[in-house]
């Protein structure tokens, strides 16, 4: 038995629009792309939710950005000057202690020489120290430039001339200290 | 039939539409506006780090000031000279050694007993002198480590340490030493150690 529903449809009575009638077979293909409309709908509102999110917070860091910008080239410029006087500092620190550097420096040499060797004089010359002094002996001699090879701050004590030194006795000795490189 | 199968086929361009121009493409804007967002909030960060070390900038900036006033850097040139003469003259008389010549040396181009700063970064100039001390060893010695100690900065270096008698008649010792008197150049003595301070405009 056939039936046949006469009643005005859910649409015909709330909204006063009368849809086509579908054919039973196309029911569920329609429902179907219903359903893809509906959530390619959702997916556009939901990406679009996301990017005015992303945009909102982007337009908030971008404002604090701008906010701080100026204070940070202040603090930037202080810093600089920080740096600039640490630099100066250290540099006035180091020719504050030229003087007790190169004192020492002669101090070590001298106290570096046997007892039987003694300096006549000290000339610099680029780094390079250029020694004169006497000794009792030819071997007092050997000693001073073993002993001042063996400072830290010279590289190699080479020998420039030693000769007798027949109105004082003993040797007079000339070396070259070349400095570390 | 063919009705329904294309209902269907629409359907599924409909997906396949939503998921290249919808889902990709948007998930595409999203990303790029993530990673600018992340850019910024990096510069943010850096920035509020940046601020919270101020304070510690200003003190450490207070103390380098304090510690550079122990040295005359802006002093004129022939003030320096002056002073830098006085303050030699009794470091030698304490440490019982003399000072018998003091000579101006003179650099090429820079005017006499004037050397400029090696490079832009380089702030002191000096002024360069040969100094003879004269005195027995340990006190020539305690007035070179006395000279590079003074008020006036200056960088002291040996020429030449010898006895003053080559004979040896007694234990004096003369020492020619290059004395470098160092003081800003001009061009940073403008503001020595005063605020570099930044009146940006906003905009």
């Amino acid at each position: 038995m056939r039936r046949i529903n006469y009643l005005p449809s859910w649409s015909e009575r709330h909204i006063g629009l009368t849809l086509p009638a579908v054919a039973g077979e196309l029911r569920a293909p329609f429902a179907a792309l219903a359903g893809a409309i509906a959530l390619a709908a959702a997916l556009w509102a939901i990406q679009q939710t996301r990017l005015h999110a992303a945009e909102r917070d982007g337009a908030a860091y971008a404002e604090r950005l701008v906010e701080t910008q100026l204070d940070v080239a202040r603090v930037r410029a202080v810093e600089h000057d920080v740096e600039r006087l640490r630099a100066l500092r250290e540099r006035v620190d180091t020719i504050r202690r030229s003087g007790a550097m190169r004192a020492n420096e002669i101090a070590a040499l001298g106290n570096r020489l046997p007892p039987d060797t003694w300096l006549s004089s000290v000339r610099a010359d680029r780094g390079t120290l250029a020694v004169e002094g006497h000794g009792t002996r030819l071997a007092a001699v050997s000693s001073a430039i073993a002993s001042l090879a063996a400072l830290p701050a010279y590289r190699t004590a080479r020998l420039v001339a030693v000769h007798e030194d027949p109105a004082r006795g003993g040797v007079t000795y000339a070396l070259s200290l070349e400095p570390q490189p | 039939m063919t009705g329904a199968k294309l209902v269907r086929f629409a359907a599924v361009a409909v997906v396949l539409a939503a998921y290249v121009f919808v889902f990709r493409a948007g998930e595409g804007r999203i990303t790029q506006r993530l990673d600018e967002n992340a850019r910024i909030g990096e510069r943010v960060r850096a920035g509020e780090r940046m601020l919270a070390s101020r304070r510690r900038f200003e003190t450490e900036r207070k103390r380098l000031r304090g510690e550079l006033r122990a040295v005359d850097l802006d002093a004129g040139r022939s003030a320096l000279v002056a002073r830098f003469l006085r303050d030699a003259a009794r470091t030698a008389a304490t440490h019982h050694a003399t000072i018998p010549t003091i000579t101006a040396t003179n650099a090429a181009g820079t005017g006499p007993g004037t050397n400029a700063p090696s490079s832009a970064s380089d702030s002191l100039e000096a002024i360069t002198l040969e100094i003879t001390v004269e005195g027995r060893y340990a006190d020539v010695l305690a007035t070179m480590r006395a000279l590079s100690r003074s008020r006036v900065l200056a960088a002291i270096d040996l020429a030449s340490l010898a006895r003053k008698h080559a004979d040896g008649a007694d234990a004096t010792l003369t020492a020619a030493l290059h004395v470098a008197l160092e003081r800003l150049a001009p061009a940073a003595a403008v503001h020595p150690a005063g605020p570099a301070d930044v009146r940006a405009r906003r905009g």
